[in-house]
C-alpha cells in the first residue's frame, strides 16, 4: 500500500510529463542531474534514492496493477478514484516522513551500521566472538573494527545508551513499527527476522517492507541530527560521514572553479568537458544552494517572463515552456529559473 | 611435549575442541608427515579439520578445491568468526579488481579455498607458482570419476596442476565413495601409495523409515500429523527450490506454532546465513530445503531429516541423513514416497547433461564462428547464451572440446575430420553418462523398495557390514513413530511488548558479563 501510495503521488505530481523510466530513476538515486532536477520540479524530492534496488519491472507490474484497479488511467495520471485514495491515504502513509534527497547516502549506511554495532556489543559482552557479521560488506565491517577498537570493555554503557535513545525514539512510531523494527535486530544468539520473515510476520509486501524500513530510518536521522545531544551515540555512528549535498563529485570540482571566477566556457575548456555539461553542473548546484546567484546567467527580465510562461500553462516541462518564451531564452536558462521557483515553493 | 599432546593443544587452542573425532587424528599426522591421504568419512564428522588444522601447522599454503562456492564462502565466514583470519575464498564472484589485489599477496593466506574454474585461469596458476604450497586438498574428491555420481570434469585436470605446482601433499577428501570410485580417484592422482582412511558410513543412532503414499497431498498429511507430535529440529528436503518455498508456506498455514522456513540456492546470501544461524539457535524448527542447505552445518540435534523427494542417488540420501542425530541420541531419516516420483530425478539428470540435439546444435554454432574468423567469448553466462546451454551442460561440453583439440583457449580449431570423430565420441559419452546417472537412480528407488532392513540395504555397495543400531532400526525391521518419544525443544522467542524484547536483545540488566 506504502509503494502504491507512493507511485500515485509520483504519478500524480508527474501528470505524464515524463516517462514512467523517470520515476524509476528518482526512486533508485540515479545520479544525474536530469533526475535530480525532476525530483525538485516536481515536488518528489523526499522520494530521491529510496528504494536502490527496484526494477523497472517492479515499477511496470505494479503500476499496471493500479490502472487496473482504476486509480490510474492508460497515460499514468490518477483518476478521480485514484485522486481520492490519495487524499485519503496521504497522512496514514507518511509520505511527508521520506527525506530522499537529504539522507540517500547516509540511510543505508547508518542502518548497516546500527545493525552491525547491536550484533557486535551484544555478543562481545558476553564474551561469544565467533559469531557470523549479519553485513557483509567491506566498508562497514571496516568502519566496526575501527568503532570497536575505542569502546570495547564498555559494552555494557553502550548498550544501556542505545537502548534510552532507540527507547526514546521508538516511542514515538506506532506499535506496529517498533516492533518491526526490534524483530529485525540481531544480538547475542539470537539471529534478527530476515525480510521475507518480516514481510510474512508483519503483513506486508516486500516493496511496502523496505519502504517502511527506509521511512523509519529517514525519521530517525532527521530526529538524530536535529537533536544529536539527546541521541549521542547513534549520532557518533555517523559523524564521520560528511552528509554530501551535492549529488555528483563532478559538480563540485565545477563549484570550485567557479569560485575562482573562471567563466563556464574556461571551465568547460580547463575540464575538457561539454558545455552543456557545465550546465548542467550549474543547475545542480543551483539546485541546491538556495543562495546561488543565477542572475549571471538569466537577466531579472528573462526570470520574469519564464515565471510568466509557467504560470500560465502550470507545467514544468522545458518543452511546454521554451515554445511560449522569447526564442532567445535557452532550456538552460529555464532550468535555471525553474530550479529557483520550485525551491521558493517548497519554502511556502 | 610429544607429537600428540602438541596436536591436541592446537585443536582446543586454534579450534576449540577437546578431542579428535574418529579419524581425525590419523589423518592429519599422516599428513604432516608427508604422506598422501585419500580420506573416507562420513558426512558430519568433520572432515574439514582434517586440512585446517595442518594449514596451521605447516610452513606455506594450504590449497582446498571445492566446487560448491555457497559451501567456500560460509566455511570462510565461520573460520573467520573463530578466530581463522588468514583464509580466503576465491572464486569468480569475487570483484576483479579486488581478485587482483588478492592475487598479488597471495602468501600471506594459510588457508585458499579455490573453485576447481577459477584453477583453470593462467593468471592465478602463475600467481600460486610463487608461493609455497605445502598441502593441496580435493574436497569431494568422488568429482574426479566418472563413475561418482557428480563426475567434473574440471577435477581431471587437477592432477597436471598438482604437478605444475612442485607437487605438493595430497590430500582427497570424500563422504562417499565405493571401492570403484576409491581407486579412479589414486589412479587418476598418479600417486600410488596414497594412504588410504575409510571409515565406516552407517550410524547406529539414525533410524529408518519409508512410507508411501498416492500423491502430494498425502504426504502433506503424513507431515501434519508428525509436527503436531513433536517439536524438534527438522529438516525436509525437496527436489526443487519451488516447492521448498510452496509446500513451506502450505505447512506454515496447517501447523501455526512451528517456527517453520525455507532455504534454497537461489537465495540472497545474507538470507541464507539468516536462516541458517536462526536454525542453529533454535529459532526456527523445520527448514524446508534443497540439497543446498546442510554442508558446512554443524547443528548437533537435528532429530528428523525428511524426504519430502528421494535424491536421484543413494550416496547424496546417505550424505543428507546423515545431517541428523551428530549428539549421538536417537534420530529418524524418514523418506515420503509416491510412485509418481520416480519421475522427477529422470528430469534432474537431462538437465545436467547436453541432448544430442544441444550437441548438434554447439557444433553448428563453433562452425559458424571459425568460419567468421571469431573468438569464443569470455565468461560463461555470454557462452551459455550462444549455444542455449545452461552453465553446467556448457561446462561438460567445454570440456569435452578441449580434450578433442576443438578449442584451445579462446580459439577455435577446424579439422573435419576430427570434429567428425569427436562428435560421435562425444555423444556416446553423453550416452554413457546418461546410463550411469540412471544405474544411481534405478539403484535408488530400488532401495526404497526394498523389503528387507533397509539398513543392510543402504550401505551393502559401501561397506561388507553394518553396526548394531543403538535404537529402533528401521520400518521394515519394526519401527514405528508410535514409540518414537525424542526430547521436545522448548520455544525460545521472545514475547512482550516492542519496549521488553529490546531490552532483552540489547542484555538490560544483564548481569552475566563474562568479563
Amino acid at each position: 500500500m506504502l509503494f502504491d501510495g507512493i507511485l500515485l503521488k509520483c504519478c500524480s505530481n508527474i501528470k505524464n510529463e515524463r516517462s514512467l523510466a523517470a520515476i524509476y530513476h528518482l526512486l533508485q538515486g540515479k545520479k544525474s542531474i536530469q533526475t535530480v532536477q525532476d525530483a525538485h520540479s516536481y515536488a518528489l524530492k523526499n522520494f530521491y534514492g529510496i528504494y536502490r534496488s527496484i526494477t523497472k519491472q517492479l515499477i511496470d507490474k505494479q503500476i499496471r496493477q493500479l490502472i487496473k484497479q482504476n486509480l490510474l488511467t492508460d497515460d499514468f495520471i490518477p483518476t478521480t478514484n485514484g485522486e481520492n485514495w490519495l487524499l485519503h491515504n496521504e497522512y496514514i502513509l507518511l509520505l511527508d516522513m521520506f527525506n530522499g534527497i537529504k539522507y540517500h547516502t547516509i540511510a543505508p549506511v547508518f542502518s548497516d551500521r546500527l545493525l552491525l554495532l547491536i550484533q557486535t556489543l551484544t555478543n562481545s559482552k558476553k564474551n561469544y566472538f565467533s559469531f557470523i557479521p549479519i553485513i557483509d560488506k567491506t566498508s562497514v565491517l571496516y568502519w566496526m573494527k575501527l568503532y570497536y577498537r575505542k569502546i570495547k570493555s564498555n559494552e555494557t554503557a553502550y548498550l544501556n545508551a542505545i537502548y534510552v535513545e532507540l527507547q526514546q525514539l521508538l516511542s514515538t512510531f506506532s506499535n506496529e513499527e517498533a516492533n518491526l523494527f526490534v524483530d529485525r535486530l540481531s544480538g547475542y544468539k539470537m539471529y534478527g527476522k530476515s525480510s521475507h520473515q518480516l514481510s510474512e510476520s508483519h503483513n506486508l509486501n516486500l516493496p511496502d517492507l523496505h519502504l517502511v524500513w527506509v521511512r523509519m530510518v529517514h525519521r530517525i536521522l532527521s530526529a538524530v541530527y536535529s537533536d544529536f545531544m539527546r541521541y549521542p551515540i547513534l549520532h557518533s555512528i555517523i559523524s564521520d560521514i560528511e552528509n554530501k549535498i551535492l549529488i555528483t563529485s563532478s559538480a563540485q570540482r565545477t563549484v570550485n572553479l567557479l569560485h575562482e571566477k573562471y567563466t563556464v566556457e574556461d571551465i568547460a575548456q580547463i575540464r575538457k568537458l561539454k558545455i552543456n555539461t557545465i550546465y548542467d553542473h550549474i543547475v545542480e548546484i543551483a539546485l541546491f544552494d538556495s543562495a546561488f546567484p543565477i542572475a549571471q546567467y538569466v537577466s531579472k527580465e528573462q526570470q520574469g517572463e519564464i515565471i510568466k510562461a509557467i504560470e500560465r500553462t502550470n507545467s514544468s516541462s522545458l518543452k511546454t515552456i521554451k515554445e511560449i518564451v522569447n526564442s532567445e531564452i535557452s532550456y538552460f536558462q529555464i532550468r535555471l529559473v525553474l530550479a529557483n521557483v520550485n525551491k521558493y515553493k517548497q519554502l511556502r | 611435549m610429544n607429537k600428540e599432546d602438541s596436536l591436541k593443544t592446537i585443536l582446543y587452542e586454534q579450534f576449540g575442541y577437546t578431542m579428535f573425532r574418529s579419524g581425525q587424528k590419523e589423518i592429519i599426522q599422516d599428513i604432516i608427515q608427508g604422506n598422501d591421504v585419500l580420506g573416507v568419512l562420513p558426512t558430519g564428522t568433520g572432515k574439514s579439520l582434517c586440512y585446517q588444522l595442518p594449514a596451521k601447522l605447516l610452513t606455506g599454503t594450504t590449497i582446498v578445491v571445492s566446487p560448491l562456492i555457497s559451501l567456500m564462502i560460509d566455511q570462510v565466514k565461520q573460520l573467520k568468526a573463530s578466530q581463522f583470519k588468514s583464509v580466503i575464498a576465491l572464486n569468480s564472484f569475487i570483484d576483479p579488481l579486488e581478485r587482483k589485489q588478492v592475487y598479488t599477496q597471495l602468501d600471506t593466506y594459510k588457508l585458499i579455498y579455490v573453485s576447481p574454474e577459477l584453477l583453470q585461469h593462467q593468471e592465478l596458476i602463475t600467481q600460486l607458482k610463487r608461493i609455497q604450497v605445502s598441502l593441496f586438498v580435493i574436497d569431494e574428491a568422488h568429482c574426479i570419476s566418472q563413475w561418482g555420481h557428480e563426475f567434473r570434469p574440471d577435477y581431471l585436470k587437477l592432477g597436471d596442476i598438482i604437478q605444475v605446482l612442485n607437487n605438493p601433499t595430497i590430500l582427497a577428501l570424500s563422504a562417499t565413495a565405493t571401492h570403484d570410485v576409491q581407486n579412479d580417484i589414486v589412479t587418476f592422482l598418479k600417486r600410488p601409495n596414497m594412504i588410504k582412511h575409510i571409515y565406516p558410513m552407517d550410524r547406529d543412532n539414525i533410524t529408518f523409515s519409508i512410507e508411501e503414499v498416492s500423491n502430494d497431498n498425502e504426504k502433506i498429511d503424513v507431515l501434519t500429523k508428525l509436527f503436531n507430535r513433536y517439536r524438534v529440529p527438522a529438516l525436509i528436503y525437496f527436489s526443487s527450490r519451488q516447492s521448498t518455498e510452496t509446500i513451506a508456506a502450505i505447512l506454515k498455514g496447517k501447523l501455526s506454532d512451528q517456527r517453520i522456513a525455507f532455504y534454497h540456492g537461489g537465495m540472497e546470501q545474507m538470507d541464507r546465513i539468516t536462516i541458517q544461524q536462526q536454525f542453529m539457535n533454535n529459532q526456527l524448527d523445520i527448514i524446508c530445503c534443497t540439497s543446498a542447505f546442510g554442508m558446512g552445518i554443524n547443528k548437533k540435534n537435528i532429530r528428523l531429516v525428511v524426504h519430502f523427494h528421494f535424491p536421484p542417488q543413494i550416496e547424496s540420501y546417505i550424505q543428507e541423513v546423515g545431517r541428523a542425530g551428530r549428539d549421538g541420541n536417537s534420530s529418524v531419516a524418514l523418506l515420503l514416497y509416491s510412485k509418481k516420483d520416480d519421475f522427477l530425478p529422470n528430469k534432474l539428470i537431462k538437465k545436467e547433461l547436453p541432448t544430442a540435439e544441444n550437441l548438434t546444435y554447439v557444433f553448428q554454432k563453433l562452425l559458424q564462428l571459425y568460419k567468421e574468423g571469431m573468438l569464443l567469448p569470455k565468461t560463461v553466462e555470454q557462452l551459455g547464451e550462444i549455444f542455449q546451454l545452461s552453465e553446467i551442460q556448457w561446462r561438460f561440453l567445454h570440456y569435452q572440446c578441449e580434450k578433442h583439440d576443438i578449442i584451445k583457449g579462446n580459439t577455435i580449431y577446424y579439422d573435419e575430420e576430427n570434429w567428425k570423430k569427436s562428435f560421435r565420441i562425444i555423444q556416446d559419452f553423453i550416452e554413457e553418462r546418461i546410463s550411469i546417472k540412471e544405474k544411481k537412480l534405478y539403484e535408488m528407488i530400488e532401495w526404497i523398495n526394498e523389503k528387507g532392513c533397509l539398513r543392510k540395504g543402504l550401505f551393502k555397495s559401501f561397506q561388507d557390514t553394518v553396526r548394531q543400531p543403538s535404537y529402533e532400526c528401521c520400518s521394515n525391521c519394526g519401527f514405528s513413530f508410535f514409540n518414537w518419544q525424542p526430547e521436545n525443544v522448548e520455544l525460545n522467542n521472545p514475547l512482550g511488548t516492542w519496549e521488553e524484547k529490546l531490552k532483552t536483545l540489547l542484555l538490560i540488566g544483564d548481569g552475566n558479563e563474562a568479563k
